[in-house]
């Protein structure tokens, strides 16, 4: 979806500056502020609402999620319309405000517009991308952003070639093709993977819903606030302390951050859909797992991004239209020295979406603060009275390395203070408390029963008792047999693997198993056997665990077995056997 | 799993241990079904057995029914684990089971 998003933004740039001149993309980074702040609800209640959403529905709670989920959707139409209503009257003040030169001001009225008018159309795209991705259809979510995307660049080319319709034409070809992208709601709505619905809930439920989303989005609301107030403070600076030629280097700079965007974004989304529910089944080992290949990941892309800038600067110059003879030299120079921001933005980028998905605010918000404002704008000052616009552009990275160092520093104090409970920078249970044991196999009835006597082993060496251990074990064959031998035998079916994971924490052994076979929910399950013999394995599983669940997640079975340690077997359900 | 056989009076003993799951009830079953007929009774000793799923169970259940109309068919001395299923899946009222 991010990558979609960014994607769509990076050519938009480039058939902009190409088409209509550099000066048109200043004057669409000079609109940035009015965008972020439109946008601001939507995202609010988008990355809010899917992070309870996707946490209720890591607890099985589906109800909840849906009326979290109505709650966001009406909030998001209401406050997007009363923007609407305000488009005759701020447009012209605000593009006058923004835009330092009369050119400018021309330039960017049509633009700001256009883009209150079609922001409820936007609002509702951005909240339901958001709820497709928690909600099982995260092939919707992309394809929303790719359809209003294609839709956008199309329109753009058109409008902007044929058509005299100029700074109007870039902003209407934006809102109509995320109104194209809306269609998806009909699939989504028609999705049997789809376990959102539409609970019709009162006002005052709807109100009580959106301080817990509103407080879950904030880090995201605040990152664009921040970059409205950072965008602001910034393009004012330049445009009207440096004039419009330094502007034209920094739009095409402040446009090369969305390549890095493009990149890393799809690697960090994985965080926001991934953890959450991760983090709702309480898979520490999971989210552990999956932290480290995506930091790895982004480090090796925001790198080789950041070599090709330095090597090749002018391709970048020349891809988003500047073409200044007389100042490329100065253009390569601060494009070369704003690339150095790439990693440490996609490691700012991973710990505000990470702690903000985990429901840990207050690091998310510190971070985002810090990087788009007070470490950003003191120092973009500082150095553009001693170096101008180099001294602008060296800024970015500057502010990016302190503010990981202030967070990484703010985060190890509020633990020691006993504020943050969790140990580590991921703020999770300490490793120690913890063990693990980790099994992926093919789908086969002899990996499954290896599986069970791997699982079984695995608990005598770390302790567990036998009849424990057996109970796991006994666990494991059942749900991976019945997934091998009834999971995939559909056509469409390809992959054939099961994942199992043990842990043992807080008492009690949690056993999860995932698979990508056919939808099958065993606490659904009843026998079919009418005889003597009532009880199958799912039935057995069912007498034995202390808690059984399933969920289906990103096309997954997600079954999830809990054992007390000491308990293992509800006594009662055995005597009570007995005595029948 | 290992299959130990013996046979005194038409009655055999077949001594089992290991594990008796998915991939090694057939064995037994098969096992079974080839001394039933010149069985009158089988005896499963299960002293030795550690671990029982549900297809285990199946294959007691199975033999059960095999030699139903015959002496029948005796588990004998199952340890604590194998019983807890066993109980758990509601034949102990069913199978002969000797400690």
């Amino acid at each position: 979806m991010v990558v979609a998003m960014q994607l769509g933004n990076v050519v938009d740039g480039i058939i902009v500056g190409n088409i209509l001149g550099s000066s048109a993309l200043a004057a669409i980074s000079l609109s940035i502020p009015v965008l972020y702040v439109l946008q601001l609800p939507a995202f609010i209640l988008g990355v809010g609402g899917s992070a309870i959403v996707s946490n209720y529905l890591g607890k099985r709670e589906v109800e909840k999620a849906s009326k979290v989920f109505f709650s966001c959707l009406v909030s998001g139409i209401l406050i997007s319309l009363i923007f609407c209503a305000t488009a005759p009257f701020l447009s012209r003040p605000l593009a006058h405000l923004l835009a330092g030169t009369p050119e400018l001001e021309e330039l960017l009225y049509p633009y700001i517009l256009v883009n209150i008018l079609g922001i409820p159309f936007l609002t509702l795209a951005i909240q339901f991308s958001y709820f497709f991705n928690v909600d099982n259809n995260p092939v919707l979510g992309s394809m929303m952003f790719i359809i209003a995307n294609i839709v956008n660049l199309t329109l753009d080319v058109l409008l902007l070639k044929f058509t005299p319709m100029g700074m109007y034409g870039t902003a209407l070809s934006t809102i109509i093709g995320y109104t194209c992208g809306l269609i998806l709601i009909v699939p989504y709505a028609l999705s049997k993977k789809r376990m959102l619905s539409l609970k019709f809930i009162s006002p005052a439920e709807c109100l009580r819903h959106l301080p817990d989303t509103i407080k879950a989005g904030t880090p995201s609301g605040m990152f664009y606030l921040m970059m409205a107030i950072k965008s602001l403070i910034l393009n004012t600076c330049v445009v009207r302390l440096l004039g419009q030629a330094d502007m034209e280097i920094f739009s095409v700079c402040t446009n090369s951050v969305l390549i890095a965007e493009l990149f890393v974004g799809g690697v960090i989304g994985l965080i926001q859909t991934i953890c959450g529910i991760l983090c709702g089944e309480r898979d520490y080992y999971g989210i552990r797992r999956l932290v480290k290949r995506v930091i790895t990941l982004c480090v090796i892309l925001a790198s080789f991004i950041t070599l090709v800038f330095l090597v090749f600067p002018q391709l970048i110059a020349g891809l988003f239209g500047y073409s200044n003879t007389e100042l490329m030299d100065k253009a390569i120079t601060c494009i070369r020295v704003f690339s150095l921001c790439f990693v440490f933005y996609a490691f700012n980028k991973f710990l505000q979406t990470y702690y903000q998905t985990i429901l840990k605010p207050s690091p998310a918000t510190l971070d985002t603060v810090l990087q788009n404002l007070l470490m950003l704008i003191p120092i973009t000052f500082v150095l553009l009275y001693m170096c101008g616009i180099v001294g602008v552009c060296a800024a970015t990275p500057i502010s990016e390395i302190l503010t990981v160092l202030i967070v990484c520093t703010f985060t190890k104090i509020q633990q020691k203070r006993g504020k943050l409970p969790q140990k580590g920078l991921l703020l999770l249970p300490d490793k120690n408390d913890e063990s693990y044991c980790d099994v992926t196999i093919k789908g086969t009835e002899q990996e499954a029963v290896n599986a069970s006597e791997k699982l079984i082993e695995y608990c005598t060496d770390n302790g567990i008792d036998i009849k424990s251990a057996n109970l796991i074990g006994l666990a494991v064959e059942e749900i991976a047999v019945n997934i091998s031998r009834f999971g995939y035998n559909h056509k469409k079916i390809k992959r054939n693997y099961i994942d199992i994971n043990l842990s043992k924490s807080e008492g009690k052994l949690i056993l999860r198993i995932r698979d990508d076979g056919v939808p099958f929910d065993p606490t659904q399950y009843k026998s079919e056997e009418k005889e003597l013999f009532k009880l199958g394995g799912i039935n057995l599983i069912k007498q034995t665990a202390t808690k059984l669940s399933y969920i289906r997640v990103l096309n997954m079975n997600n079954t999830v077995i809990e054992l007390d340690i000491n308990n293992t077997v509800p006594n009662a359900q055995v005597e009570a056997l007995q005595k029948n | 799993m290992n299959i130990k056989t013996t046979k005194e009076n038409n009655v055999t003993t077949i001594t089992i241990d290991g594990r008796l799951d998915t991939m090694t009830s057939p064995e037994l079953t098969e096992e079974i079904n080839k001394l039933a007929p010149e069985s009158n009774k089988i005896i499963l000793d299960v002293s030795q057995l550690e671990y029982i799923s549900s297809a285990g169970i199946r294959a007691l259940v199975t033999a059960h029914k095999l030699m139903s109309e015959k002496d029948g068919f005796t588990v004998k001395a199952p340890n604590e684990n194998v019983m807890e299923i066993i109980k758990l899946t509601g034949l102990t009222s069913v199978l002969d089971i000797v400690k």
